[in-house]
């Protein structure tokens, strides 16, 4: 499959245009993950400096991954299903561009704010603790390894949220059931983060990277899964080809 | 068997039992993908085979949800998206007299665009055999009644649909073609420029900022390029559709509807432009208003119930469906050569329309038109005009749509 560039670009600059023009959606992306936050944030604002110890042997920072699980699947759901319903998809569609090029456009598109909130919130999260959880706790916590470890993965885990949110927009007729679907499908990731953080299994190096590959891997394959899965006909007409 | 009825569940009895409402969703989901499969119409006995060992032998819900995504009723028919001329001799007559044109490039112009056998069913209703032949630098009007097919033609043509059968033919290349809907959606925050900047990068990625501006001009939109589509009015989105596909300089432009929410100067201003059009790419346009499209298109489509009942020139079908019925308008009082006429062989019926007008319905056009001119003169009465009482295309459309048949499927 051939891809112009230059086609990928201009649906990439009209996704970010409308996040620039609707402030309000990365604002209220943002606003879920920061909620969350809220609670296991002042649990470790109440840990005694003695339980640094336990910590070390924890890595509960990954839990911050589930933002890059979660965040996207909303934008991603949306991005095919809710220009569909808008009608404004149509005219996309009966230019010559490519399923792969409008999706990777969308895909590409769709990870900027992601990342932006992902990192905005996690940002937030290492000052707090740095400000107001004790020295040691906050040493235990806040480990180069895991702090690098979040900066690297969490690409990787929103490009896999966002494949999986594109795929189900492209087969869903109604943005919220695709909202609905994405959601559920982050649920998977948002587990293992979970059993990671709070110390179901450790995260070795090796393990760390072969994990890393995998991701890699399964996201630069996304668009050559996804795209088929792009029927023109029925997003157009609402019947199947 | 003894072995089977030795085997046990270690699990407690009440997680059983909450594990068999997902037991019995896993193997509904798996029941309904293969009832799905067995209905594909696309796929041929080993492609179904596969995929039912997929649902039924993948660890469940994963090979169901593989065939709902991947396998589902994909490829149905034969594509027949735009391809590149074939280079084959065109058809033939089909031997149908009111469907003599049908099947020929009229003139010696070379067609952009022709169909065989075009077919698009839904269910009894869609369309059927179509063999369409546009000469290249024409501008087509595709005219039917409601649920005729026009639009599902022009999406098949566009690409947007696939045919059960038949090919499509086109001269040009894809991106050379642009099609507009009938009313596009634009997003709200987008301005015109914006918009029309966005399709001008999918269609030409070396259209720069002048070849939008003159797309807006063309389209009536030069004073709003940085206006917000959200503030626009009806017609002023169909104007931008028009921008829209114009942009890219196309050689065919595909047009569903483009005056329907249009007010009558920006109607004529549109029909217009795509009148000034003519020679210099080929439009294919439908619509209802058959005035329009008499106006304009120098080639006419008639389709009803999903067939091509006509193609040809649009003057051709008119002459062909020409009444051998005049309007006379003498100055003064007509009663005399309405009577004089009336005693005429060649003369059916001779109704006075008013004081000074007389319709005159003749045997056949040429004893009209010989007879009516002599027959003043024989009165010595002064003529102040004559003409065609039914010479439009309406006149030729309805006697093909409500009263000609449809060639059987």
């Amino acid at each position: 499959m051939t891809m112009r560039a230059g086609r990928v670009r201009a649906i990439f600059r009209k996704e970010l245009r409308d996040y620039r023009r609707n402030r309000q959606i990365v604002v209220s992306m943002a606003v879920l993950p920061l909620v969350f936050s809220v609670y296991p944030s002042i649990e470790l604002f109440a840990l005694p400096a003695s339980s640094s110890g336990v910590l070390l042997h924890k890595q509960p920072l990954v839990y911050m991954l589930a933002i890059p699980a979660i965040v996207p699947a909303v934008v991603a759901a949306y991005s095919v299903a809710g220009e569909r319903q808008q009608g404004t998809l149509e005219p996309v569609l009966t230019t010559p561009i490519r399923a792969g090029e409008l999706l990777l456009g969308k895909a590409l598109a769709a990870l900027v704010p992601s990342l932006a909130v992902s990192y905005g919130v996690l940002g937030v999260f290492v000052v707090a603790i740095e400000r107001f959880a004790q020295p040691p706790v906050a040493s235990a916590l806040l480990t180069g390894p895991e702090l690098l470890a979040l900066v690297l993965f969490t690409p990787l885990v929103a490009a896999l949220a966002i494949w999986v949110g594109v795929a189900i927009s492209t087969r869903s007729s109604d943005p919220r059931v695709a909202t609905q679907l994405s959601v559920l499908a982050s649920a998977p990731l948002i587990a293992v983060t979970t059993v990671i953080s709070t110390g179901g299994f450790h995260v070795t190096l090796g393990l760390a990277i072969g994990l890393g590959a995998a991701l890699l891997l399964v996201d630069s394959l996304g668009w050559r899964v996804v795209s088929p899965m792009l029927d023109r006909e029925r997003l157009i007409t609402g019947t199947r080809s | 068997m003894a072995e089977v009825s030795r085997v046990t569940f270690n699990l407690p009895p009440h997680l059983l039992a909450a594990l068999v409402p997902l037991l019995v969703l896993l193997v509904a989901l798996d029941v309904y993908c293969l009832v799905d499969l067995a209905r594909a119409r696309s796929m041929g006995g080993a492609a179904k085979l596969a995929w039912a060992v997929v649902i039924v032998f993948v660890s469940a819900p994963l090979g169901a949800l593989l065939y709902l995504f991947l396998g589902r009723d994909r490829g149905r028919g034969r594509p027949a998206a735009p391809a590149a001329w074939p280079g084959r001799p065109d058809v033939g007559a089909d031997g149908d007299a009111r469907h003599a044109g049908a099947r020929q490039a009229p003139g010696d112009r070379r067609p952009t665009v022709t169909t065989t056998g075009l077919t698009r069913d839904y269910g009894g209703t869609g369309l059927f055999d179509v063999d369409l032949v546009v000469p290249d630098g024409s501008v087509y009007g595709l005219v039917g009644p409601n649920g005729a097919g026009k639009t599902t033609l022009l999406s098949l043509l566009a690409g947007t649909r696939r045919a059960d059968r038949g090919t499509v033919g086109m001269r040009i290349g894809r991106s050379r073609i642009a099609v507009c809907p009938d009313v596009s959606e634009f997003d709200d925050w987008l301005t015109a420029y914006e918009a029309v900047d966005l399709a001008g990068s999918l269609v030409a990625p070396a259209a720069d900022g002048q070849a939008v501006g003159t797309a807006l001009t063309t389209a009536g939109l030069g004073d709003s390029a940085g206006r917000r589509v959200g503030g626009f009015s009806r017609g002023m989105v169909q104007r931008l559709g028009l921008a829209c596909a114009l942009v890219g300089e196309p050689e065919l432009l595909i047009l569903d509807e483009p005056t329907s929410a249009l007010d009558p100067a920006g109607r004529a201003e549109m029909l217009d432009m795509v009148a000034a059009m003519r020679g210099r790419r080929t439009v294919i346009f439908s619509s209802h208003i058959l005035a329009d499209v008499q106006r304009i298109a120098d080639q006419v489509g008639i389709l009803r119930d999903g067939r091509l009942l006509y193609q040809g020139s649009t003057r051709e079908l008119i002459d062909t469906y020409l009444q051998p019925s005049w309007l006379v308008r003498i100055a003064g009082d007509a009663a005399p050569v309405a009577a004089a006429m009336a005693g005429r062989q060649w003369a059916t019926r001779v109704e006075p329309i008013g004081a000074d007008t007389i319709r005159v319905d003749a045997a056949s056009i040429e004893a009209g038109e010989r007879g009516i001119p002599a027959v003043i003169a024989a009165c010595g009465a002064r003529q102040v005009s004559c003409e065609p009482a039914a010479a439009d295309l309406e006149s030729a459309f309805l006697a093909l749509t409500v009263t000609g048949p449809a060639r059987s499927r």
